[in-house]
């Protein structure tokens, strides 16, 4: 079979060869979730973050270490407090007294995978000390930037049931992150599972990395010359038009949510071992990449109509490009 | 595109409606007046009088006694465009052509001459040019000129009725008429705010325009065949009726008091004129003829009388149709948050679009160009991948005959596994048939001879295949493993 596309974009069979590699790996860790996996990889293809918003203990923690050590990456882990301040993120300059000149010490922030761990525990000052560095990939300390290493990928995590004390995360931050995932309770088996496998001592410990930084780096280059029809990219304006007109959204999503949801469709399909997207790929990004972006109306959520289902109705009201009858 | 562009459409064409209107009415006063040339002869004097309005507004100072002097160059243009069009022969020391207006004047209301003809048209378009020089044409001008032009092509399609003459070339005219005025519109909103034309409500807005011009023809070459004199004597015969009361009740008092006020016993002098003994009812004079209103009063009042009507109907049409675009914009208002967001050079795409979209349909309705439908995309020169298409789209109708309809929000794959709970002995076919479309539809995959060749014979087993009534509900386990399946067909396929 010919394929067009190919004649002008490289072989994305790399980009599936590898995330399959990588999701064996972190199998060996992290049991089931395999689409929570295949999400975070789409968000690093994609050179987003990620936030996640689940209950304690469920996994989140050794998830990001577990991708982090699959990748041969550095991780560093912060624990939000109300009290973290801007420095104790980003770094500081102190004075050394040794060489009477003053020294950068870089904060937890230059590492390529950050855990940013409840961040909603964090005043919003400290928050959007993030802002700078999730958008533009740098951080500026006493008016100097400095780029951070690269892959670089926030995961964020906060806990949607402890609300005392925490300061909600703005949208222009919530619009920073390419999707939010919700890890969910494993299975029955899948809990036995991690009873066995995590009963004598943590596999993380021996898991060794498949995929190399510099891999990374030209993996990200590769998804982005997937190839997206024009029908798909007008069914994604269509999705998201359509978040600004529903009747129970109050605020719908932004035209970075159309380039998330276009990217990171490139970066799923690629992974999936195909050159071009498909409309299986829009839905399956939608709710990951729409639900933290939009505000529905205070008598829906009255109602109890969770933003996930809101958005399946929109799915479900928005034509799929395919052939009329 | 630059700006000098972007105003010039608009103006073209505002230019384009007023001369296709000014084309009708020229060629009705020259055909009442035996005016044997082309309207055409007087349109230099529009684009005189906007060059003249475009070098007046270059004057700072000057600008106020320029218009006002501005009659001066109008009626210069006028003699001089009767000079050449009418006393082609005579030389300019002869002042024949200098008094020919003056002249012809008298003559109204009885006879139209050819020099009022030129007279006439010359100022209007005298009028027309300086007002659009002076004009800045945005949406609301454009609506306005097209009100406006709207009025006067349904009064002249009105007076070539009662004249009785032919009404072939309206149409054309019309249609010139509603062609620059779409344009001018459709660019002057695109320019002012969002795109229609670009919007989701695109197909309404079209729909809406198609119906208004054909109500426009429609109902001037009604007025034109049906609206003929005999039927308005028919219609105002009521009307007369009251007229005709009202001058016997006139008559009745005034005899009345003719009988009881007037003093018998004076005797009139000899020299003196009987008064006219009042008709009798049987012999009803015009009430012009019983005060002794000379003829030509009479036809300036019946002038007078034609005028206030048509004052009257243009003002119903003008009122009406505002109410009418008034409507639409707030519509238009309410539904401003689902429109494209306004780009650069979106209202070039508004113009070129709206033409294209009229060529192709024109192309369809002659069968050169097979229609498309609002999903599929023409991909012309890859007869592969439009077999493919072709296959599916057969598919999916022969599925929806059978009680398997796609719905519009279900993706292949999705409409797949529906496919496969029904039809299971078609299970593997229906996956390839599935996924040779889903490349070629969404990746530009073009299958080889031997792809196409199993396709057709996919096919031909599926239509064969029987279809369960009720299909059992999959299993989340067997709907992965069948979208893992797929996934490494279609990853085999790239």
């Amino acid at each position: 079979m010919r394929n067009p596309t190919s004649t002008v974009k490289p072989d994305i069979s790399k980009v599936g060869e590898a995330a399959s590699k990588f999701e064996a790996n972190v199998g060996k860790v992290i049991v089931g979730k395999s689409d929570v996996v295949e999400l975070v990889l789409v968000a690093l293809l994609t050179e987003g973050h990620v936030l996640i918003e689940d209950v304690p203990g469920i996994g989140k923690t050794v998830l990001a270490r577990t991708v982090a050590r699959s990748l041969d990456l550095s991780f560093k882990r912060i624990q939000f407090t109300p009290d973290l301040l801007p420095s104790d993120v980003i770094g500081i300059y102190y004075f050394n007294q040794k060489t009477s000149e003053f020294v950068f010490r870089p904060g937890p922030l230059m590492a390529n995978i950050v855990l940013a761990d409840e961040i909603n525990r964090a005043t919003p000052r400290t928050q959007s000390a993030l802002l700078e560095c999730m958008q533009e990939r740098q951080v500026t300390v006493d008016r100097e930037t400095m780029p951070l290493p690269r892959p670089f990928l926030i995961i964020a995590t906060q806990n949607p049931i402890e609300l005392e004390g925490t300061f909600p995360l703005p949208e222009a931050q919530l619009d920073r992150f390419l999707m939010r995932i919700r890890i969910g309770y494993p299975l029955a088996d899948e809990e036995r599972m991690i009873l066995e496998r995590f009963q004598e001592e943590s596999p993380l410990d021996s898991l060794e990395s498949v995929i190399t930084n510099q891999e990374i780096l030209e993996l990200q280059k590769l998804c982005r010359k997937v190839y997206i029809d024009d029908s798909i990219r007008k069914y994604i304006v269509a999705i998201i038009q359509a978040t600004r007109t529903h009747e129970a959204i109050e605020l719908g999503a932004s035209p970075r949510a159309s380039l998330s949801i276009l990217q990171a469709s490139q970066s799923l399909a690629a992974i999936k071992g195909r050159n071009y997207v498909i409309p299986d790929d829009i839905k399956q990004l939608a709710i990951p990449c729409l639900a933290h972006r939009i505000i529905t109306r205070a008598e829906n959520r009255l109602r109890g109509h969770s933003l996930e289902e809101t958005i399946k109705q929109i799915l479900a009201s928005v034509p799929v490009p395919v052939e009329e009858k | 595109m630059n700006w000098r562009r972007r105003e010039l459409i608009p103006y073209t064409a505002v230019v384009g409606m007023e001369l296709s209107w000014l084309y009708a009415l020229i060629s009705i006063m020259g055909r009442i007046s035996e005016w044997s040339l082309s309207p055409f002869y007087l349109y230099p004097v529009y684009f005189l009088a906007l060059g003249f309005g475009l070098l007046v507004n270059r004057l700072k100072w000057w600008r106020g006694p320029a218009r006002l002097l501005s009659i001066l160059p109008c009626l210069v243009a006028t003699q001089l465009t009767l000079k050449v069009l009418l006393f082609r022969g005579v030389g300019f020391n002869n002042p024949a052509w200098l008094y020919a207006i003056p002249r012809a004047l008298p003559f109204l209301p009885g006879t139209f001459k050819p020099e009022l003809v030129v007279f006439t048209g010359s100022l209007i378009l005298w009028w027309l040019g300086t007002r659009l020089a002076r004009s800045k044409v945005d949406f609301s001008l454009s609506v306005s000129e097209f009100q406006f032009g709207l009025i006067i092509m349904l009064v002249l399609f009105f007076v070539i009725s009662q004249l009785n003459q032919e009404a072939g070339y309206g149409v054309p005219v019309a249609i010139s008429f509603v062609a620059f005025a779409l344009m001018g519109i459709s660019v002057s909103h695109a320019e002012s705010g969002t795109s229609w034309l670009r919007s989701r409500m695109r197909s309404y807005w079209l729909t809406v325009l198609v119906i208004t011009i054909i109500v426009v023809i429609v109902l001037g070459l009604a007025l034109a065949f049906f609206v003929t004199p005999d039927v308005l004597r028919a219609a105002f015969a009521p009307v007369r009726w009251v007229w005709a009361q009202v001058c016997f009740v006139g008559r009745a008092i005034g005899n009345w008091m003719v009988e009881h006020l007037t003093m018998k016993e004076i005797p009139l002098p000899t020299d003196m004129v009987a008064e006219p003994v009042p008709p009798s009812s049987q012999e009803e004079l015009p009430i012009w003829e019983y005060f002794g209103w000379s003829i030509r009063l009479r036809d300036i009042l019946r002038f007078i009388m034609m005028i206030f009507f048509i004052l009257v109907f243009s003002l119903t049409i003008w009122r009406l149709s505002s109410l009418f675009l008034n409507m639409l914009r707030s519509r238009m208002t309410v539904t401003a948050g689902a429109d494209v967001e306004h780009l650069d050079g979106a209202f070039e795409e508004d113009v070129l679009n709206f033409f294209k979209r009229i060529w192709l349909r024109l192309l369809e309705f002659l069968h050169l160009r097979r229609p498309a439908s609002s999903s599929a995309i023409t991909l012309s020169g890859i007869p592969e991948i439009d077999a493919v298409r072709g296959t599916y789209r057969d598919l999916t109708r022969w599925a929806g005959a059978r009680g398997l309809p796609r719905f519009s929000f279900q993706t292949p794959f999705e409409y797949l596994y529906a496919l496969e709970d029904a039809i299971p002995e078609a299970q593997q076919d229906l996956r390839f048939i599935t996924s040779q479309y889903i490349g070629s539809r969404y990746g530009l995959v073009i299958p080889g001879e031997g792809e196409l060749s199993k396709l057709k014979n996919s096919w031909q087993r599926v239509k064969h295949s029987p279809v369960k009534k009720e299909s059992a509900r999959l299993t989340k386990a067997k709907k992965a493993s069948l979208k893992d399946g797929l996934n490494k067909t279609t990853g085999d396929n790239a």
